[in-house]
């Protein structure tokens, strides 16, 4: 029986007469779009829109109100213990600079080290690098083990007094490997060391529980769970908000403002500077209504299905060598094809409207780490189905005998 | 291919599989090394110019895509028995059209399909700016061979 997808009939994209063919493969850099999440937009800017937290109208006290609710939403759906925990932000990539910023910048010296690893996505990476760069401070990267994930006796044995923080993928963006996160946060917690989880590739497909992983920081954006070009989130664990210093100075995070000095507000909303994306807010607010009215195990177990059975089909071609390891639960694989150049790969793909991703996928640490420049990578989202695999296997085969040559790779 | 896929066409194909210049060993008294900063891929262009500053001989190597290794070979078949000067002006010519509206004629037709394509113009154009470096080096050999002259 052929695996097809009871979600794809939720993205307006694949009925539009432009894109009906598309074979999407690039949920890992944006997920497309559910109706519910594209209406509640066009409700959002037609009927709704005003400026949260500052009008006493009618219209911006509701745009206050679905904001709040929206935070308690977030709340729950990663079972965080409070609403003040969660903040708003433009995605992931702001979310990791306002740690670096907020919370590590004020206290880290030349004594100090951070602790990442090898297969961190450059927003995961280069805050860090840059902070050591001009502290003096030492950036720890972790290698990985043989099944790609992070090798936790090279972590464990990295960790000392002087170790501020660890940063680290939930689920590798090139790879699609999972890493043992709780059980880092343990290590982490006998070491009193925070621990920083970037989230963006977990987001969409696992079922989050931050209390249990037990992390200080969750970061994620809003467009890897279905929700558009929303907003992304940031979890602080209570523990370490009186720790933080505003990063983004503006409206809406002071208590007082005089000539002479500024008291800004105790909450981590002093992270909240400026204007929020209340448009966003919504979106994802109606992205997580979407997600909670599918099991989450029903999710898991279709993606396993489609993922499985890709990695079956890529291993029957003998000119495919995977990069990700055979891990039938990941959505993420990339791979490189012999002979045959992965940009033209891409090209080639795209003329029978197969998107896939090609390149260093801002993780070069990591290619280089493996000894390549630039992989293929598919990822699948809960619209992916087994028609779009066998497209994809169907050109790979075209594109290998168009375009292989053995002068490629002297 | 559903989609016709101007980028591939067979002249371009024919390039990409038989390479004019690639890998060959010459006698280069000029080399410059460029990368594309948005896939990491390399090219070196070796240049052998007499004292007329005619090309004769250039070659390039380098792990590079279909389109990079067709437009460096286009290169090496265009440019041979050429002045570096002239050279100058055939790559302005290609980039301000690639970049633009118009056509390339001749043996540069095979490059007119990746103007639609605008993330894979720098995949195209890549062996001519790598090669734009060695026409400065030559111009800076020129000048301080006029000013020794000057001088003296």
């Amino acid at each position: 029986m052929k695996i097809i997808s009871a979600w794809k009939k939720d993205f307006p994209l694949f009925s539009s007469t432009a894109h009906q063919d598309l074979h999407y493969f690039d949920s890992a850099a944006t997920c497309l779009v559910p109706k519910i999440v594209a209406e509640c937009s066009y409700h959002y800017l037609t009927q709704e829109h005003a400026n949260s937290h500052r009008g006493i109208y009618q219209l911006s006290n509701n745009a206050t109100v679905k904001v709040e609710q929206t935070r308690e939403k977030i709340k729950d759906f990663i079972k965080a213990h409070y609403p003040k925990e969660i903040i708003f932000c433009s995605g992931t990539t702001e979310a990791i600079n306002i740690i670096a910023k907020g919370f590590i910048k004020p206290k880290i010296n030349a004594n100090h080290n951070i602790i990442i690893s090898q297969a961190e996505h450059h927003a995961n990476f280069l805050p860090w690098q840059m902070l050591c760069q001009q502290t003096g401070a030492e950036l720890r990267v972790i290698r990985l083990n043989k099944n790609h994930v992070i090798d936790i006796d090279h972590l464990s044995s990295s960790i000392d007094t002087n170790t501020l923080l660890i940063a680290v993928n939930h689920i590798s963006n090139v790879l699609g490997t999972t890493n043992p996160v709780k059980e880092i946060c343990n290590i982490a917690k006998k070491n009193n060391v925070p621990v920083l989880i970037d989230g963006a590739q977990a987001i969409g497909h696992y079922d989050i529980n931050v209390s249990d992983i037990g992390c200080d920081f969750y970061a994620f954006s809003g467009h890897k769970m279905y929700a558009g070009n929303s907003c992304g989130i940031l979890y602080i664990n209570k523990s370490h908000h009186d720790s933080f210093i505003p990063v983004t100075l503006g409206g809406g995070i002071v208590d007082k403002v005089t000539n002479e000095e500024t008291r800004y507000v105790k909450s981590i909303q002093k992270l909240e500077a400026g204007t929020l994306n209340t448009g966003g807010i919504m979106c994802l607010s109606a992205a997580i209504s979407y997600l909670n009215n599918i099991d989450k195990k029903e999710i898991k177990q279709y993606l396993n299905q489609v993922s499985t059975y890709l990695l079956n089909q890529l291993s029957q071609l003998s000119f495919i060598k995977l990069i990700s390891p055979n891990d039938e639960t990941a959505s993420i694989i990339a791979f490189m094809m012999n002979g045959v150049h992965s940009h033209d790969v891409a090209s080639i793909l795209d003329s029978n409207n197969i998107a896939v991703r090609v390149g260093h996928h801002c993780a070069q640490p990591l290619h280089q780490y493996l000894g390549i420049k630039n992989s293929i990578r598919v990822s699948l989202g809960i619209y992916s189905q087994q028609e779009d695999i066998d497209e994809l296997v169907s050109t790979l085969v075209s594109c290998h005998e168009m375009l292989s040559t053995d002068i490629f790779h002297e | 291919m559903n989609k016709s896929n101007t980028m591939y066409q067979r002249e371009l194909l024919k390039h990409h599989q038989f390479p004019v210049g690639f890998n060959q060993t010459i006698n280069a008294n000029f080399q410059a090394f460029d990368e594309n900063a948005f896939c990491g891929d390399e090219i070196s262009v070796e240049v052998n110019c007499n004292k007329k500053g005619e090309i004769e001989q250039i070659s390039f190597k380098g792990d590079s895509c279909a389109i990079c290794r067709a437009s460096a070979s286009i290169m090496c078949q265009l440019l041979k028995n050429i002045t570096l000067t002239s050279a100058d002006s055939t790559i302005l010519n290609i980039t301000s059209t690639l970049k633009a509206k118009g056509d390339l004629h001749g043996d540069l037709i095979p490059l007119n399909g990746i103007k639609q394509y605008p993330v894979r113009l720098q995949c195209a154009l890549l062996p001519w700016t790598t090669l734009g470096n060695i026409v400065q080096q030559y111009k800076c050999q020129i000048e301080e061979v006029a000013s020794c002259k000057k001088i003296g």
